[in-house]
């Protein structure tokens, strides 16, 4: 089940997906990035997202000179100079607000113009200032979450209808910030479980809420702004796959030996936010049980740009540090992976879970005013237990 | 309400018709973007106010939006002019290693402790942007404002002075509008106001802006005591980058700013702690240009923790420290000096134990704990300092930043210590012993990789070695 996919698109041939030309990033995306879907990048400073669009806009014009791709600017220019290969498919346009960029993907969609592939680098900021300019207009705090979704929704819907009509991809270029900010705290729907018998009634499951502390962890800017909050599915439902961009060392032995070699490398996180992808049973919404894929990648010396690791099997680093280490099993309850850290996680008390049971009515009631065009298959998405 | 920041110009804003809507939009909290999606009669309902009226205002308020951002929601097929293009930084090594230069339409950010040399860096960034296009200039003038005194004048007239290449090209001090600002406010004006008079007036002349240091005024004035008000600054930093980043799209200029550094001191813990791939901590050393021991260091600095005995501090512990790398120097330096002592009498070992102790503090080399309290002269392994330093700013500015530079100082042996000829001198002024080495890092750049440039500072500006 897709968002608004008609049943006669759904007999028009779907083009190849576009690879990134990292072949591991491509399998974790199920080959590559796919049309009549949004994707997010996001990552700090300097890690490679601006490459990896620049390397995606190469992917898609080379070869296809039918393949028309649109840069949309936010406030930093795009490295367009980057750019050594043929540009005359290349369509830039400078966006610098929330409402203007709503608008701009309100009148594509009317003007008829297809673009296979849209980039839309520093989307995130133009997200952040929308909320700071309403909360310095006096918009109240406490509300400020709720609005961040329904806006965020609004505006990827938009989008959505546009990938939908045109078989476009588009691709989220995000930054990232830092966060103490725990969504499983007090984030109710994660504690609880649809009883699958048809009837309605929540359960709560047993779980282990690991908490750690004085941590910050850098998450998309989408998420950790002025307006977090816990409700973030809603809009994060209409995002395919999150990839979240990071450093880590190449080599599983370093420090270990001797030969002090530091060597580094890329690794993508590629959270499957709607289950797509790897055929989840059920459509988490927990970020840290989101289904994840693990790709390293680097830059080749010879061609300049974002490749798998061919890198020796004995010496891999592998990466435990993706995942908190505690992961649901099949029956719900927890299992913790690194047992040397058990101590620090928590127990939840049944009085926590009970003010928590409460609160559900009032976030499905939030959920249901959120989307101002009734989209009666989105409602199914996010609740629908059979996924 | 948001209408304001949404269309500044709109004739809605002042029109009386509507000013008890707007009111009631305020009070009732509905955002700009509401009006536009949500139905006439569902605001009506929300605002308390009659269908009409909203209905009016909401083709109103379509108007005056579309009108807006008719043009500039043009798609352009991309052009040659508007694509950024580097500016030479008078150094061709360095020149190279940015991949061509200091780039327009970007921030381009220097950081280093004081005394590296990030001002004399942007004082030739300033006499290198007037050279012929040629020579990789940009023929055009520059704008320098300093947060912390005057322009030293005397200074760049030296550099213009020491180079051929500039005496030729006839560049002078006066193509740099220079003004200084004492305090925020008064750099709030000079960014949000002059300077966009300035550029409008000098008619796309000027291609680059220089801000030493940005962070400076920052630093001292706003405070973070809460999670609004780190938020607040947050925001205060993203709008101060967007503004420059506005001016550089619109004139096609580089912008070139100065960041002083904070402490990010490294703290034992004594409960383990292990850090996962996205945290924070785990990546920020990769943001800031740490050396990669120090990164490794600090990642695994608390895990080690829980392996070890208690009571035992893994910092301490032999086999986890061979992550840091020898200060060969240093070392080197004890030897060179105790081989000079002995068989000199004691009272020359007072005066040396004298200076080997003005000597750690000298290299900034003292091990990470106090493993060299006890030390004896030749047989300790000395360790050289974690790195600790991180610009100002946080990832709300480093986020806005296209390239980072680290400008960094640190010592090494001076000749005479490793060619062995102490002996020969007989001198133990430990000022002797070292020789500055200094390093041009860039951290993380959209134009380049990273690279490491050695320089030095003379009297023709920075010059790579």
């Amino acid at each position: 089940m897709s968002l608004g996919i008609s049943l006669s698109q759904l007999i028009t041939d779907n083009p190849q997906p576009l690879s990134s030309g990292v072949s591991a990033l491509d399998d974790a995306l199920n080959k590559g990035f796919h049309s009549r879907s949004i994707y997010e990048i996001y990552g700090p400073p300097g890690v490679g997202k601006t490459k990896m669009g620049i390397q995606l806009v190469q992917n898609a014009t080379t070869g296809n000179s039918e393949r028309k791709v649109l840069w949309i600017e936010t406030h930093v220019s795009a490295p367009l100079n980057l750019m050594d290969f043929d540009k005359g498919n290349i369509f830039t346009v400078t966006t610098n607000k929330f409402t203007q960029l709503l608008i701009f993907f309100k009148k594509l969609l009317e003007k008829d113009e297809k673009y296979d592939l849209i980039l839309i680098s520093g989307f995130s900021q133009l997200v952040t200032d929308h909320i700071e300019i309403l909360l310095n207009r006096g918009y109240n705090f406490k509300n400020i979450h709720e609005l961040k979704c329904k806006h965020l929704a609004l505006i990827l819907t938009e989008m959505t209808k546009y990938t939908h009509s045109k078989n476009a991809s588009i691709v989220l270029l995000n930054d990232c910030m830092n966060t103490s900010f725990q969504k499983d705290i007090g984030n109710v729907e994660d504690n609880l479980e649809v009883v699958d018998d048809g009837s309605n009634f929540l359960v709560s499951s047993s779980f282990n809420s690991h908490r750690r502390k004085n941590t910050q962890v850098l998450r998309s800017s989408l998420v950790a702004n002025s307006a977090m909050g816990n409700k973030d599915n809603i809009w994060e439902a209409f995002i395919r796959c999150s990839i979240g961009i990071f450093w880590n060392w190449k080599h599983k032995d370093i420090g270990n030996n001797r030969k002090r070699n530091f060597e580094k490398c890329r690794i993508a996180v590629v959270s499957d936010l709607n289950g797509k992808e790897m055929q989840n049973k059920k459509r988490a919404t927990y970020k840290n049980e989101v289904d994840c894929s693990i790709v390293r990648f680097d830059i080749d010396e010879s061609s300049g740009s974002f490749k798998d690791i061919k890198a020796d099997l004995n010496n891999i680093n592998f990466d435990d540090r993706i995942m908190p280490p505690q992961k649901k099993n099949k029956s719900g309850s927890s299992v913790s992976i690194s047992p040397s850290l058990t101590d620090s996680s928590r127990q939840v008390s049944p009085e926590e879970l009970l003010l928590d049971t409460s609160l559900v009515g009032s976030a499905i009631d939030a959920y249901n005013k959120t989307v101002y065009e009734k989209e009666p298959e989105l409602e199914a998405i996010i609740y629908d237990s059979e996924g | 309400m948001d209408l304001y920041d949404e269309l500044p110009d709109s004739n809605l804003l002042y029109d009386v018709e509507f000013s008890s809507l707007l009111e009631a939009a305020r009070v009732f909290q509905v955002t700009v973007l509401e009006f536009l999606k949500l139905s006439a009669q569902e605001l009506a309902r929300t605002l308390q106010r009659s269908v009409v009226e909203v209905s009016k205002f909401q083709n109103l308020l379509q108007k005056d939006l579309d009108e807006q951002y008719g043009v500039l929601n043009n798609v352009n097929q991309l052009r040659e002019c508007a694509i950024p293009h580097p500016i030479t930084t008078g150094d061709i090594s360095i020149d190279e290693a940015l991949g061509g230069g200091i780039f327009t339409k970007c921030i381009t950010e220097v950081f280093g402790e004081s005394s590296t040399g990030k001002s004399q860096f942007l004082m030739q960034l300033s006499l290198a942007v007037q050279m012929p296009k040629d020579c990789g200039g940009a023929e055009a003038k520059c704008v320098y404002i300093t947060t912390e005194g005057d322009l030293p004048t005397q200074r760049i007239q030296d550099m213009i002075e020491s180079r051929e290449e500039f005496k030729k090209s006839s560049i002078s001090q006066s193509n740099i509008y220079t003004v200084s600002c004492n305090d925020l406010v008064t750099q709030e004006h000079i960014l949000n106001v002059q300077l966009p008079i300035l550029l409008e007036q000098s008619k796309g002349a000027i291609k680059l802006v220089i801000i030493d240091s940005i962070s400076h005024h920052m630093r001292v004035e706003l405070e973070s005591n809460s999670f609004k008000e780190s938020q607040d600054n947050r925001y205060y930093v993203s709008r101060l980058a967007e503004a420059l980043l506005k001016l550089a799209n619109k004139y096609n200029l580089a912008v070139v700013v100065a960041n002083q550094v904070g402490d990010k001191p490294f703290i034992e813990l004594t409960e383990p702690q292990r850090y996962l791939l996205s945290d924070y901590e785990y990546q920020l050393g990769w943001i800031v240009g740490w050396k990669d021991s120090t990164i490794l260091f600090r990642q695994r600095a608390y895990e080690e923790l829980k392996a070890s005995s208690p009571g035992i501090i893994p910092s301490q512990k032999k086999s986890f420290l061979d992550i840091l790398s020898d200060d060969e120097d240093h070392m080197l330096i004890e030897k060179e000096v105790s081989r000079v002592l002995n068989g000199e009498n004691s009272s020359v070992t007072r005066q040396a134990s004298k200076s080997t102790s003005s000597l750690s503090i000298r290299n900034e080399s003292s091990s990470v704990t106090d493993l060299g309290k006890e030390r004896k002269y030749i047989s300790s392994k000395r360790k050289r300092k974690l790195d600790h330093r991180v610009p100002n700013l946080g990832l709300s500015w480093a986020n806005y930043v296209s390239t980072r530079i680290l400008l960094k100082k640190s010592y090494k042996a001076a000749p005479v210590i490793r060619r062995g000829e102490l002996r020969v001198y007989g001198n133990i002024d430990p000022a002797s012993f070292w020789q500055v080495k200094r390093i041009f890092k860039i951290v993380y750049s959209t134009y380049c990789r990273p690279e490491e440039i050695s320089y030095s500072i003379t009297k023709k500006g920075i010059e790579s070695v």
